[in-house]
């Protein structure tokens, strides 16, 4: 029995106790999924000052539609799809919060809406994210996924929709683009 | 190459799995956001958000909040975007602290003041003495609400004005009415103490970390006499802390006067953040960066090894101290043996000995981390090392032959160094055809940095 079969057949029981509104049930499902998600959402470039926000949101969407929510299927990968819109979402509202900044002739970082506390992440890691930042949104999916989520390919095409040949292809370009943009990183961090 | 679509059964293995630099980034990476700051006290607060939210019997309670909500959402939104930094500054209440997602949650609504508890919470009047306080949601008459976690330990009191809680561990969320001039609140935690400015925030204290979030209003951060940090709204501040921290929080408790009060204090770790030190290092501040870096090091984990790699570099790099770095370097491996900079340590001991003439204890360095790493990217480098001391050294030639040799397949700078030394070696040693095929080799290559040299050498070889 692989990995995911076996969530999906542990994670059943739980989900029907939440759909017949049980209360204990419902913070049982956000306590497993809840580490995961906000980890997901970080790893997608949500800062960490949205990371609450965003996780409860997705939450919310899981509230609202997890009596819709087809038992047989993988609550995780339905999880990640749910992530990965609201982790865009951010990307979005970050945007339109730096163009109305920028009208009002206002220091973005006042807001605090995008800093990342550098001073709290080692460096590996901020080098790492600094790398994700600047990948192809389509190659740094997959590569957090593959690399750092540790999910397999099938269930990142299942997740994406899309054929699995296109994530493996995708995935080869986004391991080559995150080893040059790390490298990168690091060569213009050592001449600073 | 790019892979072939049709074969897309077989996966490569994942980088974390394989033996490279790139792939010990990656499990650095996954183990360092496994869990990275301030993700606990977001956790606490989405799971007891969804958990007054979810359960409750009717979603369409929800769907209809979310649907009345919708409307005034883009004007919530509008109004953050537009007014944030004023809300830096504006009184807090407890209302104010709803975000505006949360305006999608059927939320507990705010009491009114000077309660600001919901019915059926725990009600405590501080006086004098320390109470300690019950984990779960309860109000601080007069004062505050507070949320404890439910493996949290926290005790207050007040006195004159001034309100004093004592978290001992876990999460404490806290909602603090606004006070009057001259009446303090604060949180204490280990030997660091949280000033409030009238605001919304949690604080988190574990055995190796000590976070605070804040969500309204500010806090500054002290410790001692000594202002660390203020800290506005969406802001977090965060501490490591070692071993001997939880000592730190006895220490604490003392002055509540609590049980352990007879525990004998330790020594507090009392660090300045990362990029501190890194702004010091690269505003030219070495001596100011140092101090930090020492400071930092005493950190467990990560963040110590990180500290102290960066002070040995910075002994090495802008001190030009080489025995200083040496010593920093070994003090690191020492410290964290099996660290996640502990390759680099390695390399850098291996770099540094032959500068200080130390070239018998180079070369046991490396043979070991060859022993240890077979299949490092940096092998021939550290063979054309060897070779070089072997040469120069030791003027063992046929050694350092070997030594070329092994490291003549590697690329770049190092592969044609070792070619070319390997040629020498040879003709020195007066194995002439070997070493006349050698030279020929070497300049069959393009691009190849010793080529009037070898040019040269051959014609001598010639008959």
């Amino acid at each position: 029995m692989n990995t995911r079969t076996a969530d999906s057949e542990t994670q059943r029981p739980l989900i029907a106790r939440c759909v017949g509104g049980e209360d204990r049930a419902w913070r049982d499902l956000c306590r497993e999924y809840c580490p995961i998600a906000s980890r997901f959402l970080r790893r997608m470039g949500v800062p960490p000052n949205d990371l609450e926000d965003a996780c409860q949101e997705v939450f919310v969407q899981v509230f609202r539609y997890l009596p819709h929510f087809e038992p047989r299927a993988d609550f995780r990968t339905w999880l990640y799809k749910l992530c990965l819109s609201q982790a865009s979402r951010v990307r979005r509202r970050r945007r339109v919060h730096e163009a109305l900044h920028w009208l009002l002739r206002r220091d973005s970082t006042a807001m605090g809406a995008a800093e990342e506390p550098e001073w709290s992440v080692s460096m590996i890691t901020r080098r790492v994210n600094q790398a994700l930042d600047r990948m192809k949104p389509m190659h740094r999916v997959v590569l957090v996924l593959y690399e750092f989520e540790g999910i397999e390919g099938e269930g990142i095409a299942r997740i994406l929709h899309c054929p699995p040949a296109t994530i493996r292809r995708r995935l080869h370009y986004a391991r080559q683009e995150f080893e040059s943009f790390l490298r990168a990183g690091t060569a213009e961090e050592g001449k600073s | 190459m790019m892979p072939n679509n049709t074969e897309s059964s077989k996966w490569p293995a994942p980088l974390r799995t394989l033996d490279s630099r790139l792939a010990d980034v990656v499990r650095e990476y996954v183990k360092d956001t496994d869990d990275p700051p301030g993700i606990a006290a977001v956790h606490t607060r989405v799971v007891a958000r969804m958990g007054q939210a979810g359960p409750r019997s009717s979603r369409r309670l929800l769907l209809a909040a979310t649907g009345v909500a919708a409307t005034a959402i883009c004007a919530a939104t509008a109004f953050a975007v537009y007014h944030r930094d004023a809300a830096l500054s504006a009184q807090p209440t407890h209302a104010a602290g709803a975000g505006v997602t949360e305006a999608l949650l059927p939320t507990i609504p705010p009491a009114p003041t000077p309660s600001l508890a919901p019915p059926g919470t725990a009600s405590i009047r501080l006086g004098e003495l320390p109470s300690v306080l019950p984990a779960g949601r309860v109000d601080l008459l007069g004062q505050a609400s507070a949320v404890l976690s439910t493996d949290g330990r926290a005790s207050g009191r007040a006195q004159d004005g001034k309100t004093e809680i004592v978290l001992a561990r876990g999460n404490l969320e806290l909602h603090v009415l606004p006070r009057a001039p001259g009446q303090t609140f604060t949180v204490v935690a280990g030997l660091y103490k949280f000033t409030v400015m009238g605001t919304s925030f949690t604080v988190s204290q574990t055995r190796s970390r000590l976070e605070l979030v804040v969500s309204e209003g500010r806090v500054s951060v002290s410790r001692g006499s000594k202002l660390l940090a203020t800290v506005g709204a969406g802001g977090t501040w965060a501490v490591a802390l070692n071993s001997v921290a939880s000592s730190g929080l006895r220490q604490a408790e003392v002055r509540g006067q609590t049980r352990e009060a007879s525990t004998p204090a330790a020594r507090a770790p009392g660090f300045v953040h990362d990029r501190e030190c890194g702004q010091l290092a690269a505003g030219k501040n070495a001596r100011e960066a140092l101090l930090c870096y020492e400071e930092q090091a005493v950190q467990p984990g990560l963040a110590g090894e990180t500290a102290q790699y960066e002070l040995a570099r910075l002994l090495r790099d802008t001190f030009a101290s080489p025995e200083r770095a040496l010593a920093a370097f070994k003090d690191q491996r020492a410290r964290f043996p099996k660290g996640a900079l502990r390759t680099e340590a390695d390399l850098s001991i291996i770099e540094l000995l032959p500068r200080l003439g130390r070239h018998a204890e180079a070369m046991g360095e490396i043979e070991q981390f060859l022993a240890a790493h077979p299949k490092s990217q940096r092998r021939g480098e550290l063979h054309l090392m060897r070779g070089n001391i072997f040469r120069e050294v030791l003027h063992d030639l046929n050694r350092a032959e070997r030594e070329y040799a092994s490291a003549a397949e590697s690329g770049g700078r190092v592969g044609d160094d070792s070619r070319f030394m390997r040629a020498v070696c040879l003709e020195t040693l007066g194995r002439v055809e070997e070493a006349g095929k050698a030279f020929q080799d070497y300049l069959r290559q393009d691009g190849t940095a010793h080529r009037e040299e070898a040019e040269r050498r051959l014609e001598h070889l010639r008959p």
